[in-house]
């Protein structure tokens, strides 16, 4: 189970996070800091070098896993959803996460280490000359999913309407990651609100919105911020 | 017989007046500054639509070409007669168009290639006919730089480049890794594919989706032979294919699938086996 609280990292009378099967250290020598993430012997280290306390925390961000580019999260849903036309569905899922420690002084954020909490898996929406590679994550309502598993995904609201005038079956959802943003309360992690909209048999664009889905919930730091909140047309099957 | 010196006339400055000396440095000034202000216009309009070399390539030819003509208004302002020049450049141009062919050509294949997007620098590609295989590090007007995977460089001339087939591995978003796997024939063929697949799936850089595919190529002397299709994102196509036969060798011995050795069975003949003694 991970054992994790988001926001601000008390590296001083917590040293160590052991987090599932990593361990994250901050060892301290004067102005100079030695961050180590551990698992399975594996040993990745920063280090760096500040005159004052460094605000160091960690937050839930863009899953990009193991790529440094992903164009998108590809939710694929365990359990299909049938919308009717003019109709519309409120839909609560889940959604994976990468955890970032990042170091805050004012308005400016530095990514000490990114990595992914739950395994890892890419698919391609699309076919090959023009298709996307994304984050594939199959999702399940957020209802079913117990406790422990809760700890390891965010939870991503999803308003999905149908302008067809048909009814439609949706099977997948390919959030941008760029345009993603993410919340936290004290151990949960929550995206921003997306919007789906059916615009035909063919056709549904998507809307990664920077609203949270809860009240008091706290935003993640934006480390790159999207150029232009755009709605992603998935027009290779939804 | 042609006789240069019978048809130039060499520039004389007998009879030209101060104010056209002043007016020919005008003209050059006036020539440098619209060179300078067209090169300038010409980065602004093309820096997000052209490829750096192309660009940098029709900034110079821009620049040149007004300095050419402001030289040239500058010259005539001082009464030199170019016709001479002119009939001389003319015959002067053939012959050298006649020596430079390629060069010409390969100047235009540079500007096509840069029009056409056919390649671009960072491309992985392959000049199918060639032992040429490498990264496009370079292109420039005359010539395209691979940096071949051997670390060294190759320099091939833009004309070959754009009348030889291409084959370009980082041209879409996803790759196909494929390898082929003998089992032994006493082997069950639908528990040895479904333990490829798992240990496939299992692979964080092995895509989802298009699902690998294991299926039977073909029976072979020695060993049943399975075809395994993988595709990865185009970036991590060499870790993937450096994994993929761990991930298969592990996994058809964790389900004790034998790969076999080639075998031969012999028959000698004139002698008779236990059997036939029997």
């Amino acid at each position: 189970m991970l054992v994790l609280k988001f926001g601000q990292w008390d590296y001083s009378s917590q040293p160590v996070l052991q987090l599932q099967e990593y361990r994250l250290e901050i060892k301290k020598a004067d102005s100079r800091f030695r961050y180590s993430r551990i698992r399975q012997g594996q040993v990745i280290e920063t280090v760096f070098t500040t005159p004052k306390e460094p605000s160091l925390g960690l937050y839930p961000t863009k899953p990009l896993g193991l790529l440094e580019t992903v164009n998108c999260i590809l939710l694929r849903l365990r359990e299909e959803v049938l919308i009717p036309p003019d109709g519309g569905v409120e839909l609560e899922l889940t959604c994976p996460f990468d955890l970032a420690v990042i170091i805050t002084e004012g308005e400016h954020h530095w990514v000490v280490d990114r990595f992914p909490v739950t395994p890892v898996k890419y698919s391609l929406y699309g076919p090959p000359e023009r298709g996307v590679v994304g984050r594939y994550h199959v999702s399940t309502r957020w209802e079913t999913v117990d406790e422990e598993t809760r700890r390891e995904l965010a939870l991503t609201t999803i308003y999905a309407s149908n302008r067809y005038q048909s009814w439609v079956r949706l099977r997948q959802i390919a959030i941008p990651t760029e345009q993603i943003d993410f919340f936290y309360d004290e151990n949960q992690a929550y995206t921003g609100v997306v919007k789906v909209e059916i615009k035909s048999k063919a056709l549904a664009s998507v809307l990664a919105t920077n609203q949270p889905p809860r009240s008091n919930l706290r935003r993640s730091p934006v480390l790159s911020p999207a150029q232009n909140k755009m709605a992603f047309d998935m027009e290779w099957g939804y | 017989m042609f006789h240069t010196g019978q048809i130039i006339q060499l520039p004389s400055l007998a009879g030209v007046s101060y104010t056209d000396i002043f007016a020919a440095l005008i003209i050059m000034v006036v020539g440098l500054f619209i060179a300078s202000f067209t090169r300038r216009f010409i980065t602004r309009l093309t820096r997000e639509v052209l490829p750096v070399s192309t660009r940098i390539f029709v900034e110079r030819l821009a620049y040149y070409t007004v300095l050419v003509i402001a030289g040239m208004a500058a010259l005539s302002r001082l009464q030199v007669d170019f016709s001479g020049a002119i009939i001389a450049g003319g015959i002067f141009g053939i012959v050298v168009g006649f020596a430079s062919q390629s060069v010409v050509a390969n100047l235009l294949s540079g500007i096509f290639l840069h029009i056409d997007k056919t390649i671009q620098i960072g491309d992985t590609l392959e000049v199918i006919g060639t032992e040429i295989m490498g990264v496009v590090t370079d292109m420039t007007i005359f010539s395209t730089k691979i940096r071949s995977f051997d670390g060294t460089q190759v320099r091939i001339p833009n004309e070959k480049v754009f009348t030889s087939s291409i084959r370009r591995f980082t041209a879409h978003s996803a790759r196909r890794v494929q390898m082929q796997v003998g089992i032994a024939y006493g082997s069950d063929i639908t528990k040895a594919i479904s333990a490829i697949r798992e240990a496939l799936a299992a692979q964080p850089l092995i895509l989802a989706d298009p699902a690998p595919a294991v299926f039977v190529d073909r029976f072979d002397e020695s060993s049943i032979v399975l075809n395994v299709f993988a595709w990865a994102p185009v970036g991590e196509f060499f870790a993937v294919r450096q994994l993929i036969p761990t991930v298969i060798k592990e996994a058809l011995d964790a389900n004790g699938i034998q790969i076999p050795f080639p075998q031969r069975v012999v028959h000698i003949v004139g002698q008779s086996t236990e059997k036939e003694k029997q």
